[in-house]
């Protein structure tokens, strides 16, 4: 999946080139340099925790405390916060045209998907020593302390890291395209990105090809360690008080209780496409880009909600005994709950908080229907990428 | 005494297939009813039915005063189903369903959680009620559904399958739990399909075959059976057809 947004990227990124014109290319090309920094992350590390790959993770003995554990540790928060925000700032300095705010981000961005990568390298080295049978390997990876199923949580979410480590070229060319603006000719612009992508898909795909094996008996002996004595359930997460909207009552904080350990970083993720939309929006697109980014938002916060329908946790609450209309009202106030990350979007302009209040309003209303409701999200996110996209080029 | 639960005339099919052709059942508190019948007998339909997940096409389904077909959602209050496959949360832990239920069905809470120790010890889950129920085992999911079960003081209990993925010593546990539920008052409608190990807690035995009772042992009847489960389980198989 993060293989052909980036291939559609690239393609879009080299079309979006070929037809500018000359004078529009350092806005055109921070936007979409800002697009590969900042969108694919979140997206990635969204993509990790939905169902296919949470399927994945169960599959490998992965439990909710451990993939809670590693949430509470922070492990995703602070390679979102750590890695995006010196290229955030990078990106920022350029619109400002500090070249010293420039160089310290795209240092400390270059410094982190490094430290990224070295970690990748000596975890993918830990597996190689468990597929030659050699389950000390475990503890040599993890520098000597017990490597129990916990601490292997993290191997799962290698997509993300090995993603932010491939941005560092672009951190890179911020650098010098501030510190030697003449180096990048139209022709540079043209070229580097394109090949980036290329490069970085040849590099993926070798990656995938020689790891593969390794991986593939790495894994097996992680779900043998998951199931051992070391799975113990400690750390579960609770809601956070926005999402009860402050209210310990027992309906709404079963049911946030389930939504936020099955969905942990949706808040998160709202609040980072907020930021990706005031990053790429031109404030010259036409106004139904911005109100179809907003529509899409906020249909996809609000059509998650729908998705706990589906969950087990949806059904036990009424055979626990939860009153029919008090298991709607509380749905109805998570529903609430959920608008409050996006709620930074009403500030980008009335265009996108009228798209984010019929959105809303239409997703509330779903909330009568039993719908299909992945399809919901997936068609969503359709929305919301159609409108940035359109909305960050100026209408397509 | 009055009647728990009184259906009358039951019927349910699935397209053309009739599945319950007619059924009457009378369930008087502090009565363990065992259902026996063939895999797709009807007795998982029969026990939504009576926990008013499924309206019958025709007869009528009284739940204490109530009619439960007219007040499907008032009627079920009284009751809880054990479902083969239970609907637990599976992000949330046993001691947090059990919080819920006490919650939701306004419990007294003291009682509840030393009833919740001891129903645990027996079911040997005591162990577990700190770990989310995905990170469990099927056969221990379904022992925590039946915690859940015995703890919340329904007039009426539905188990479908009981003794299904349970170790020996949890199954007598489990026959231990229901004897002291009924002695306290609870009714039990029990499906299974083993006949020997619902033997040693039924106070009534229907054999349900092609939508019909074809059997109705009552306690003095069963009581001649016990200690010889052989010719038991040969009646319900004459009965079986």
């Amino acid at each position: 999946m993060a293989t052909l947004a980036s291939a559609l990227l690239g393609l879009a990124m080299g079309h979006a080139l070929a037809r500018t014109q000359p004078d529009q290319l350092p806005d055109l090309t921070l936007r979409l340099a800002a697009l590969l920094t900042v969108v694919l992350p979140p997206l990635v590390l969204q993509l990790v925790t939905t169902p296919p790959h949470a399927a994945t993770r169960r599959l490998l003995g992965e439990t909710a405390t451990q993939m809670l554990a590693v949430s509470r540790r922070g492990v995703v928060q602070w390679t979102l916060v750590v890695a995006v925000t010196p290229l955030t700032l990078a990106l920022y300095g350029l619109a400002v045209g500090s070249a010293a705010l420039v160089q310290v981000a795209a240092i400390l961005g270059g410094a982190v998907p490094l430290v990224a990568g070295l970690a990748f390298a000596a975890m993918l080295h830990g597996l190689r020593l468990l597929a030659g049978g050699r389950h000390a390997g475990w503890t040599a990876v993890s520098g000597g302390g017990a490597f129990g199923p916990a601490e292997a949580a993290p191997l799962l979410y290698l997509p993300a890291f090995a993603l932010i480590g491939g941005l560092a070229p672009v951190a890179l060319l911020t650098a010098v395209w501030n510190a030697r603006p003449e180096w990048l000719t139209p022709t540079v612009w043209r070229v580097i990105p394109i090949a980036g992508v290329l490069l970085g898909l040849r590099f993926a795909a070798t990656a995938s090809r020689r790891a593969r094996p390794h991986l593939h008996a790495g894994l097996r002996a992680a779900e043998q360690a998951h199931a051992s004595r070391f799975a113990q359930a400690d750390g579960l997460a609770e809601p956070p008080l926005w999402l009860t909207l402050g209210q310990p009552a027992a309906p709404q904080q079963f049911l946030a209780r389930a939504w936020h350990r099955r969905w942990p970083l949706a808040g998160q993720t709202t609040l980072a496409l907020v930021l990706v939309t005031w990053i790429l929006a031109r404030p010259d697109a036409p106004r139904w880009t911005a109100a179809l980014t907003g529509f899409g938002l906020a249909a996809l916060t609000q059509t998650r909600v729908l998705a706990l329908r589906q969950e087990p946790a949806w059904q036990a609450s009424e055979w626990l005994g939860l009153d029919h209309a008090v298991r709607k009202k509380a749905l109805l106030r998570l529903a609430v709950a959920l608008t409050l990350p996006g709620l930074p979007l009403l500030a980008l302009g009335a265009s996108n908080a009228f798209g984010a209040g019929v959105g809303a309003l239409f997703a509330f209303a779903a909330l009568r229907w039993d719908a299909a409701s992945r399809n919901w999200i997936r068609a969503s996110w359709l929305m919301y990428g159609v409108g940035l996209a359109a909305s960050a080029t100026g209408g397509l | 005494m009055s009647a728990i639960l009184q259906a009358t005339g039951l019927v349910q099919r699935y397209g053309e297939q009739i599945v319950l052709a007619g059924v009457d059942l009378t369930l008087q508190p502090g009565q363990v009813t065992v259902v026996l019948g063939e895999n797709g007998a009807g007795k998982s339909t029969l026990l939504r039915t009576l926990a008013c997940e499924l309206a019958p096409f025709e007869g009528a389904l009284q739940m204490g005063d109530r009619d439960a077909i007219r007040q499907p959602e008032q009627a079920a209050r009284q009751l809880i189903h054990v479902a083969q496959h239970p609907p637990l949360a599976q992000q949330l832990t046993p001691q947090e369903h059990v919080e819920a239920l006490l919650a939701f069905r306004g419990l007294p809470v003291a009682e509840t959680h030393a009833r919740m120790q001891a129903i645990a010890q027996a079911l040997r889950i005591d162990g577990v009620l700190n770990r989310p129920v995905r990170a469990l085992s099927g056969g221990t999911a379904h022992k925590v559904a039946l915690m859940l079960a015995f703890l919340a003081k329904t007039p009426l209990v539905l188990l479908d399958e009981p003794h299904a993925g349970l170790d020996v010593r949890s199954a007598l546990a489990l026959r231990g739990l229901i004897r002291e539920s009924r002695d306290a008052g609870t009714a039990f409608v029990l499906a299974s399909h083993l006949a020997e190990a619902t033997l040693a807690v039924a106070d009534r035995a229907l054999v349900l075959a092609k939508g019909e009772w074809t059997l109705d042992l009552d306690a003095s009847q069963l009581a001649q059976f016990q200690g010889d489960a052989r010719q038991f389980e040969a009646a319900v198989l004459r009965a079986m057809g």
